[in-house]
């Protein structure tokens, strides 16, 4: 064999290598499915799934690793937010909200930061663990609503695992679930029958089941939603203001003596009536968002801010490029911040003014008692909104709202306490 | 017996074997063209599948993909453009390195927008898209492939 025919003869070899290669590649199109794999009910530890799930299990582990928001609102390291709203201090005094209320760390340090949360002490009840994990499936089945009164430290030791898989996954057929007795009952009271939901809307309510402002039945701690009149803050405002199961206050502010209410994180009730939400948008869809890898796509279990996922959350649906709608959000989250912090500061103006009021002799009681009832749906407008976690975005029509009657309920408390003590108290 | 005497005996052989062979090529050529011009073939790739669905469903259906994505001005142009958006195509679908987003890129937008304006010109002459060089898809942007592009990911079975 002459060299000129082993040359044709190794050139020919590696065409045929190459091109075999692309052909296979091309040919043998990535797996589209997974077998799902007995993984035994009870099991909450990520990692054992993760090892049937790598993909999802992946991403889920990027919540470990903290950053802040590109917009500068939110984010997932553990700031104070009095840093940029100082009126916390006062709008919370005299309970545990004015000591320590960070920013939330995400899923994967939900049991660690309660844990290290100045908020809990030795007196906390079993209630506060119904969020954090798993296991709440089990404290609930052992005992019903009894673990609520437990002490938490008794519940805490038995958390060994944080919000994982099986908060929202049945362990045999993957399917989507919730687990919060909470949610679950609201629901029930609402006239919604989980088991026939969607699995699109299961991909909001497995978020809404914890995502959702909430009360504790006092005596016996029971975690109860205040959805009987509806979602929108004055209709919630107004189921508090019936008592509901002899629930009449938070706390007592130790300014104004007044009965207040503490707003928790209604993510679910705010999107809901929001634009995306009355278009039928999930939480899943933006803020876990279909990722590739190899070829395969997969949802996205790293659970955070979509301004962090911002093409493969957005672009399913607007073409205007991330520069853009980066910029959309950056606006509305600006303007939301400028009225919210005013209104919070407004707010403890009205707590200072009636301090004032009530310190003045002869003070007329019953103008009192209404500046106090003032500053308490003022407070109750501006941290229902504070206390939500998309400063504005999930809904910004009913948010800038909201924030209108915060600013305008504070100044007729303001007005009131001035009225009940004859001068101007401030 | 040398070349010379061998071409000048088996003449007619050769010139038969090479008009054989040229037609083969020409058909097998004509072939590879037609069936890489096919939706079949563009949908053939995985990273095409939701586009290649969508547009199945779309009241453009009766139109190639090469009909809207190629420069239509010649063949020569048509040609070229082929083998470089293939050539980078093939490269990625090979990695596997595709987004869960695609876009079209500058360029391609360019030869979509072209390729509006060739059928649906004296639709829109008398109004300010008739000039051509407008922006189509800034309102019919989910006429083909639909508005949302995240069909799919991975089932449980």
């Amino acid at each position: 064999m002459s060299n000129m025919q082993k040359t044709l003869i190794a050139l020919l070899g590696v065409a045929v290598i190459f091109f075999g290669f692309v052909a296979v590649r091309i040919g043998v199109k990535p797996a589209a499915t997974v077998k799902a794999s007995p993984i035994p009910a009870g099991e909450y530890d990520a990692a054992v799934w993760g090892k049937v799930y790598p993909l999802q299990y992946e991403s889920y582990r990027k919540m470990a690793e903290v950053s802040p928001s590109p917009t500068g609102y939110g984010g997932s390291v553990n700031v104070q937010k009095s840093d940029m709203q100082p009126e916390i201090f006062t709008n919370f005094k005299g309970m545990p909200f004015s000591k320590d209320y960070t920013e939330d760390r995400g899923h994967v340090y939900a049991v660690e930061d309660l844990l290290h949360s100045k908020r809990i002490g030795p007196a906390s009840k079993g209630a506060c663990i119904t969020c954090k994990t798993p296991y709440v499936e089990q404290f609930y089945k052992e005992s019903g609503w009894g673990y609520a009164n437990k002490p938490l430290g008794e519940l805490l030791e038995r958390s060994k695992h944080p919000v994982t898989c099986a908060q929202c996954h049945d362990s045999e057929t993957m399917n989507l679930r919730v687990i919060n007795p909470a949610f679950i009952e609201a629901q029930e009271r609402r006239g919604i029958d989980l088991s026939k939901a969607t699995r699109e809307e299961m991909r909001t309510y497995v978020c809404a089941q914890c995502h959702s402002e909430y009360y504790f039945e006092p005596g016996t701690m029971r975690v109860v939603f205040p959805w009987d009149k509806g979602f929108k803050p004055e209709e919630m405002y107004a189921y508090y203001a019936e008592k509901p199961n002899n629930f009449l206050q938070d706390w007592e502010h130790p300014d104004s003596k007044a009965p207040m209410l503490k707003a928790q994180h209604p993510d679910y009730e705010t999107f809901a009536n929001g634009t995306h939400g009355k278009a039928g948008v999930s939480c899943a869809d933006c803020h876990m968002p279909y990722m590739r890898k190899d070829g395969q796509k997969y949802t996205s279990h790293f659970i955070t801010s979509p301004l962090k996922t911002l093409d493969a959350s957005c672009s399913p649906c607007h073409s205007q490029g991330t520069e853009w709608l980066s910029e959309r959000v950056k606006t509305i989250q600006d303007q939301t911040f400028l009225l919210q912090h005013t209104a919070g500061l407004n707010v403890a103006k009205a707590h200072e003014a009636i301090r004032k009021a009530g310190d003045t002799p002869n003070v007329n009681q019953a103008e009192l008692a209404k500046a106090r009832e003032l500053v308490r749906k003022a407070q109750w407008m501006w941290d229902i909104v504070s206390a939500e976690n998309s400063m504005g975005f999930h809904n910004t029509d009913q948010t800038m709202t909201t924030l209108g009657q915060a600013n305008e309920l504070a100044h007729q408390a303001i007005e009131s306490a001035n009225l009940a003590a004859g001068i101007n108290v401030l | 017996m040398d070349t010379g005497q061998f071409l000048n005996r088996n003449a007619l052989k050769i010139a038969l074997v090479v008009l054989v062979v040229v037609m083969i090529g020409m058909a097998a050529g004509g072939a590879g063209y037609a069936y890489s011009d096919s939706p079949g073939f563009c949908g053939s790739c995985h990273s095409m599948e939701a586009v290649h669905t969508t547009w199945q469903a779309s009241n453009h259906k009766q139109l190639k993909c090469t009909d809207c994505h190629l420069p239509q001005q010649n063949f020569a142009i048509k040609m070229i453009t082929k083998a470089q958006t293939g050539m980078n195509d093939t490269y990625h679908e090979v990695l596997r390195d595709y987004p869960a987003t695609m876009k079209l890129s500058p360029k391609g937008k360019a030869i979509v927008e072209d390729n509006c304006m060739r059928c649906h010109q004296s639709t829109v002459q008398n109004t300010g898209m008739g000039a051509g060089g407008e922006d189509c898809t800034k309102c019919h942007r989910g006429l083909v492939h639909g508005m949302n592009k995240s069909k799919g990911g991975i089932k449980v079975e």
